[in-house]
């Protein structure tokens, strides 16, 4: 519409300026001499026409302004996506629609470039999310690459049956004799990965990234016991003879049946999402009501939690509820399998709300994050580095 | 800037940044009231973010579209002052059409340009670019004015275009010049 009017804009004032070469200058000036009114109209922005111009830009506050429009558009923060080949930021906004931003520490990020012209913009690497993928040990020491699934089934010594579940998972169900409890199964599960599998008790347990699950192929009669390393969501069946047990470290999770999640990463933190759970160190137990979380070190603590938040990663999405910067750049590590570095002062308690799906790209996760904390984030060699 | 026309992109606080204010300045030329303007100029850019996704991805659909809503914005504000003193006169009303603005976008664009390119300019250059680019005085003037040698004048003029022209963006001027043939 206005594009040659931009472009004369843009030549006055660069002639103004003196920023052109000669041969530019040559051209421009044969343009004003074409007629007299562009000769007029430069004449317009020079001398004492222009004091009053340049004195009222220089009482405009940009960085006021800024913070003025921060402020405005609180809550409007993730319109800045856009479409098109930023699509994929369209598909986080779409995703992140239900963040609500904290006022204060809400900062625009400075990161996520929106393009200004029809170049496009340089393609940034980007890291894919994690996917289903785990390495099964079998008791025999065989180590099953169950990546994108399990193929073929298999059978433990003791007859347990061994199999896919589609994509995500595998079934574990006891053969015709006894099973036998001393036969275990390791389910690893390596950074950007997780898998879930239902057990021989019919319990079905996910696995986060980073994590491994140590379990027998059939359980024992008296108890239902199962190692944990990093993060599970567990469903466990009932069956009050038989209590499940989930050993983290030290600590010992006790369920009749139940939804619970162990997250072990530092530390082990138990939340229960429904029915009953106790939590145990040697020393202390503390049983848990729905909605609440057991963190034990030293001992164990008991506090209410977000459930939502807790076992999000099982529901396949990122969700924050006032979390510390840290703690969610931890997770994004261990599912895009990237390290993280921190330049600068990071603000004293900046604790971020969104979410978005942990199936986007690694990009749409900081860009989220980006908006959502102020940082920029840069990403090369697999490494995140967040700037403050 | 200039660096702005290249293919370049700008994170939302840049893009706020390097509009802001040019358009407030098109916005005072027609309401010479800052609190009208920074509002306006403040509501133009929420309804940016929210149209954002079905603009183009390029500066000119940007500029388009800041310049328009602001006019718009302006020229509905203009009205309605109209509005309340014809009623206050007794006045019927009459719809204005809204008038071609071109001369106060140029005016908007040149002034922003040269102020932003002045502001990355050291103070001593500043002044100096400022009286002899602007003012249209003199090196001999300048020296005279600021008490100042001809030849450190004529050396903040030197540093001057050479800070102007290191922030300039080569490639823009092939592109400039495609469009430039149309004018």
């Amino acid at each position: 519409m206005h594009k040659d009017t931009y472009l004369i804009a843009e030549r006055m004032g660069k002639y103004l300026c003196q920023g052109m070469s000669a041969s530019e200058e040559l051209e421009f000036e044969a343009w004003l001499d074409e007629k007299p009114e562009h000769r007029e109209q430069l004449n317009r922005f020079k001398g004492k026409a222009a004091a009053a111009d340049l004195h009222y830009l220089s009482g405009l506050d940009s960085e006021a302004a800024w913070r003025e429009q921060r402020f405005r558009n609180r809550g409007g923060a993730l319109r800045f996506l856009g479409r098109g080949k930023w699509g994929r930021w369209a598909a986080a906004a779409v995703l992140a629609a239900t963040v609500s931003m904290g006022l204060e520490l809400v900062n625009w990020a400075d990161e996520v470039r929106v393009p200004t012209d029809s170049q496009a913009a340089t393609g940034q690497q980007d890291v894919a999310p994690g996917r289903n993928q785990a390495v099964l040990v079998l008791s025999d020491g065989r180590r099953i690459d169950l990546t994108d699934g399990l193929s073929t089934a298999l059978a433990e010594v003791d007859g347990t049956a061994i199999t896919g579940d589609g994509r995500q998972g595998m079934t574990y169900r006891a053969g015709h004799g006894d099973g036998d409890p001393t036969v275990t199964n390791r389910l690893v599960v390596p950074k950007a990965g997780m898998y879930s599998l239902t057990l021989s008790d019919g319990t079905r347990v996910w696995v986060n990234a980073l994590s491994e699950l140590e379990f027998p192929v059939a359980f024992a009669q008296d108890e239902r016991l199962v190692m944990l390393k990093g993060e599970a969501f567990f469903e466990v069946k009932r069956d009050a003879s038989r209590p499940f047990r989930v050993r983290v470290g030290d600590a010992v999770v006790d369920v009749l049946g139940t939804h619970f999640n162990v997250n072990a990463y530092a530390g082990s933190k138990t939340t229960l999402v429904s029915g009953s759970v106790a939590v145990s160190n040697g020393a202390q137990t503390r049983v848990l009501r729905p909605g609440e979380q057991a963190v034990v070190a030293d001992g164990i603590t008991v506090g209410k939690v977000d459930i939502a938040r807790t076992v999000a990663w099982k529901e396949g999405e990122f969700l924050f509820k006032s979390d510390e910067i840290r703690e969610i750049m931890a997770e994004v590590s261990r599912w895009y399998d990237v390290s993280v570095a921190y330049e600068g002062m990071c603000p004293e308690r900046l604790e971020l709300t969104g979410s978005v799906s942990r199936g986007a790209n690694l990009s749409e996760v900081l860009a989220v994050l980006s908006f959502a904390s102020g940082a920029s984030f840069s990403v090369q060699d697999r490494q995140v580095t967040v700037k403050f | 800037m200039i660096v702005m026309e290249s293919e370049h992109a700008l994170t939302p606080k840049e893009l706020f940044q390097h509009y802001y204010p040019r358009l407030c300045h098109f916005a005072w030329q027609f309401l010479r009231d800052d609190q009208q303007v920074q509002d306006v100029v403040q509501d133009t850019f929420l309804a940016f973010w929210d149209r954002r996704p079905a603009l183009a991805d390029n500066a000119i659909a940007i500029k388009n579209y800041l310049y328009t809503t602001v006019k718009h914005a302006c020229f509905n504000i203009k009205r309605h002052r109209k509005t309340v003193e014809r009623y206050q006169a007794a006045h019927p009303v009459q719809e204005s059409e809204e008038p071609p603005v071109l001369d106060e976008l140029i005016r908007s664009e040149v002034m922003a340009h040269i102020y932003a390119i002045m502001e990355k300019m050291p103070d001593a250059c500043k002044e100096i670019f400022r009286m002899g680019y602007l003012e249209g005085y003199s090196t001999a003037e300048i020296s005279e004015l600021l008490g100042l040698s001809v030849s450190t004048v004529k050396t903040q003029k030197y540093r001057a275009v050479k800070l102007i022209k290191s922030n300039l963006n080569p490639e823009f001027f092939a592109i400039f010049s495609i469009f430039y043939q149309n004018i």
